[in-house]
């Protein structure tokens, strides 16, 4: 409960009232409650507040530059005040305290204020070791410097400050300076004065005492325009823009005595004395050629005041020209940028000084120039599309927007080696499919090949029963021929025997045409594999027409019995007959041993299961011992003398090409029985 | 008288060629489909030859062979094969060829075979003829005289055979003038050569007493 009023409180504070908050509770908590019980609320209070503080300073240390809340901001100033009130509470008569008091020239509601102010605070933060009060006042000079209620302001300050014995008072502007350099001896008679945060005109002007040290600010227009130049290597003129306050008047003077009428060959031109509205409408007709620093416009022509940020963003935002700043309040609002350090740099510049005056190192420089570097607005750089690359090393480029890459570079590379790792599996896949495709058509080149050897083989061992057979018919017809020519000579021919005998020599010749044919298209050699539709009775038939010769020389009868007239398989025909070739020749070398008359060869086809052809060869042979069953179709299995073993190997290949299988088994009158099956190409009608 | 030749060969077309010209070459011709055809029709005792195909289903040319020789002795027989490999042919040989031919076999080298085989058969005849011409002669003997006979071209003496039979001397001597006589003989040498071709040298004795 006590902790969310507390924070709320802190909240809905004024700002001033804000930064005093902590004090105030602190002050309440120690002198009036002294019962432990109260003790104990006021250290948890304090404790609260601290995690409150710290969780804000977090978020006012990570936000403050770029973010414009000037909550947040105000935050880290309460810090500031909150250690101090943590040091009064627990010892507030210490005299090793250092009170300091921060006294910033502008309202506490200008960026420049309240960066400064985080600079500040970081920049003591370094101070560890020692103990420091910091209170901080805003004179908001710009708006209110007549003497009457500076002299108001100071009595109030000198009433604020009369017990408290300041140490070091920072002043935060030039007006700042000046007042305390008129006011010190009320307020702070005996404080060391550091000042900061102006120019080294101002400086000269205001003549601090040697004592006093602090940064002078080099707000340097001729830097900024030479890194506009660098950014903008094509431009042809350069416009300074300023306001009409005495103010912006020094600032327009400063320029024109460091730029002149040229700079770098470039003519420059000064747009002063307009009103707001005018300076737009000027801006707005400038080209991308020009170079347009906007000095300060705290005031226009027709005397309305402004936050010269406010201004400048308003000019930056319709001008034709990338526009620069020497504030870096600026940035951000619309101009490229320019040679200025932040204003977070001054308070930390300014934070060094004080620094040094704590540790009492008195041969410190009186005056040291802040710390400038060129700030620039990523955006406004992509938007005008000027050069990055011609940017110095240390330039300080805000409000970077990342690139997709930047800021996703791990899923994006995740993604990428995803995407990366997924293309090559697939590349490796097709190439692995087109090895496994060029795999497979050598294969079944392979296959043809030894088909075709394997063909030629059982040519040749069919060899002497082909001549055998195609010796029947040429013996038929040279015997015929010879007879005719004999009955030729003969003085009364008998034409009708020679008709006779020439009708048989055409049909002889036709039967051992026939046989050649029958060979030739066994040994045809084929590059692909000849897919029909045939009728496996058919080949049965051609195939026992080769083999018969065989049979009958190695004295073997064959017998067919058919299961059904028509048996309709699809694959390469020759390839088939090729197999029952093979399967039979085996069969009749089975037999071999085998009396003549029991020597009997059986071909059967059937259908099986409706979907399948089944070819069986079966003979009264030797058989074969039932654990080699399986092993006989391995490749180079053989129990012939000058078998190669690879017959019915090729048997198999063959038949698992065309889809089917091919087994064998011993039958139980003896003999072994060679089957094999094949789909039915379609359904019998 | 013409002579016949006989062709024995499963393949009808061939047997139908090769018969019309053993015909046209003036010859006669008879053809078999099968070993079991001829057995079964044995050619008569007309001159002739066989011509056997080596290679048919059913008989094999060689047991068709041993079967035809003694069945027909006389006839010689060529083999026609469809390859002449030298197992087949000595096969063919041994089982007695006349002769062997490997088929397609042209007219010139078929007809001189045939025409051996038929001088063949015509020798044949003959042999046989004289058998049966000393058959007849030895038939002529009587039992007593064969059995002087066959003891004198085993080469025993006068002597020894009347001692054998039982006989003197004297009375063999009037046997083996009557046994030359009826044998158409003149001396010894030619009566051992009659017992010879009629196979009497390699059966046993036939014993002292007459049969």
């Amino acid at each position: 409960m006590v902790r969310t009023m507390l924070a709320l409180s802190c909240l809905a504070l004024p700002s001033h009232a804000r930064s005093l908050l902590p004090l105030v509770i602190a002050f309440f908590a120690s002198r009036t409650c002294n019962p432990p019980g109260i003790f104990r609320l006021t250290v948890r209070a304090i404790r609260c507040l601290g995690r409150l503080a710290s969780a804000v300073s977090k978020t006012a240390l990570i936000r403050s530059y770029n973010g414009r809340s000037t909550r947040n901001v105000l935050s880290a100033a309460t810090i500031l005040a909150f250690k101090a009130s943590l040091t009064i509470a627990t010892a507030s008569a210490d005299p090793a305290v250092h009170r300091i008091l921060i006294l910033h020239q502008d309202s506490s509601t200008m960026t420049s204020a309240i960066e400064i102010a985080d600079g500040l605070a970081k920049g003591l933060g370094k101070l560890a070791t020692t103990k420091l009060e910091i209170y901080t006042e805003f004179l908001d000079s710009g708006r209110f410097s007549t003497p009457d209620h500076l002299r108001r302001l100071a009595d109030g300050l000198h009433a604020k400050f009369e017990s408290i014995p300041l140490h070091v008072v920072v002043a935060v502007g030039p007006e700042a300076l000046r007042f305390i350099l008129d006011h010190r001896s009320p307020i702070a008679p005996t404080a060391a004065i550091i000042f900061g945060d102006l120019s080294e005109r101002s400086l000269k002007r205001l003549s601090p005492r040697p004592d006093m040290k602090g940064v002078v600010s080099g707000y340097d227009i001729a830097k900024t325009t030479d890194l506009a130049i660098g950014l903008q290597p094509d431009a042809r003129r350069i416009v300074v823009v300023s306001g009409s306050a005495e103010f912006d008047r020094s600032w327009q003077d400063n320029a024109r005595h460091i730029l002149g009428d040229r700079y770098h060959d470039l003519p420059v031109e000064y747009l002063s004395g307009l009103t707001l509205e005018s300076m737009m409408a000027e801006t707005e007709k400038l080209t991308a050629q020009t170079i347009l620093p906007i000095l300060t416009i705290f005031e226009d022509a027709s005397g309305t005041k402004y936050r010269p940020r406010d201004a400048a963003a308003k000019i930056a935002a319709v001008s034709g020209a990338p526009s620069y700043g020497l504030l870096s309040s600026y940035v951000g609002l619309g101009i490229v940028g320019g040679n200025m350090g932040t204003y977070r740099s001054i308070g930390e510049d300014i934070a060094a000084k004080v620094i040094e005056r704590i540790s009492g190192d008195e041969s410190a420089p009186q005056i040291v120039y802040a710390t400038n570097f060129p700030v620039l607005d990523w955006r406004q750089l992509e938007r005008w599309g000027l050069d990055k690359a011609s940017l110095p090393d240390d330039a300080n480029i805000l409000h970077y927007t990342p690139t997709l890459w930047e800021t996703y570079r791990w899923q994006i590379t995740l993604v990428g080696l995803a995407l990366l790792a997924q293309s090559l599996a697939i590349l490796g896949l097709f190439y692995e499919r087109r090895r496994r495709h060029a795999a497979e058509i050598q294969s079944r080149h392979r296959l043809l090949e030894v088909v075709h050897l394997n063909q030629s083989a059982t040519a040749g061992a069919l060899s002497a029963s082909i001549a055998h057979e195609l010796n029947q018919p040429l013996g038929a017809i040279r015997s015929n021929a010879e007879a005719a020519e004999i009955l030729l000579q003969s003085d009364q021919p008998d034409l009708k025997l020679i008709q006779q005998i020439i009708a048989d020599i055409k049909d002889d010749d036709q039967r051992a045409g026939d046989i050649i044919q029958r060979l030739r298209k066994m040994l045809k050699k084929r590059g692909e594999i000849d897919w029909q539709d045939f009728d496996l009775n058919e080949v049965l038939d051609s195939s026992i027409n080769i083999l018969h010769a065989e049979a009958e020389r190695q004295k073997v009868s064959v017998r067919s019995v058919r299961g059904a007239r028509h048996l309709p398989v699809r694959a390469d025909r020759v390839h088939i007959q090729q197999v029952i070739i093979n399967l039979a020749m085996n069969a009749m070398d089975a037999m071999d041993e085998k009396a003549s008359p029991e020597r009997r060869l059986e071909f059967q086809t059937a259908i099986t299961n409706n979907s399948t052809v089944e070819l069986s060869i079966s003979d009264t042979g030797v058989g074969i011992p039932n654990e080699r069953l399986a092993a006989v179709f391995d490749p180079f299995y053989t129990t012939k003398p000058a078998g190669t073993g690879l017959g019915l190997s090729i048997a198999r290949t063959i038949i698992e090409t065309y889809g089917g299988r091919i087994w064998a088994a011993n039958r139980p009158e003896g003999g072994t029985v060679f089957r094999f099956d094949l789909p039915l190409a379609q359904s019998i009608q | 008288m013409t002579p016949v030749i006989h062709i024995v060969d499963d393949d009808a077309s061939f047997r139908t060629a090769l018969g019309r010209l053993v015909e046209a070459s003036g010859f006669r011709v008879a053809s078999y489909g099968s070993g079991e055809e001829i057995l079964s029709r044995l050619p008569t005792a007309e001159p002739g030859c066989i011509l056997l195909d080596l290679q048919m289903p059913g008989l094999s040319g060689a047991d068709l062979q041993d079967r035809l020789s003694q069945a027909a002795p006389l006839l010689p027989t060529v083999f026609l094969t469809g390859h002449g490999d030298i197992a087949t042919t000595v096969r063919a040989i041994k089982a007695g060829a006349e002769d062997f031919l490997e088929k397609p076999v042209s007219a010139k080298d078929l007809l001189e075979a045939i025409n051996r085989a038929l001088l063949q058969n015509e020798k044949r005849c003959a042999e046989h003829h004289r058998i049966d011409k000393l058959h007849a002669l030895a038939a002529g003997l009587t039992p007593r005289e064969f059995q002087v006979f066959d003891l004198v071209v085993r080469g025993k003496r006068n002597k020894q055979v009347a001692f054998e039979l039982g006989t003197s001397e004297r009375t063999v001597k009037a046997h083996r003038h009557a046994i030359m006589e009826k044998l158409e003989v003149n001396s010894l040498a030619e009566m051992v050569s009659i017992a010879e071709r009629l196979g009497l040298l390699n059966a046993p004795k036939r014993g002292g007493s007459a049969p």
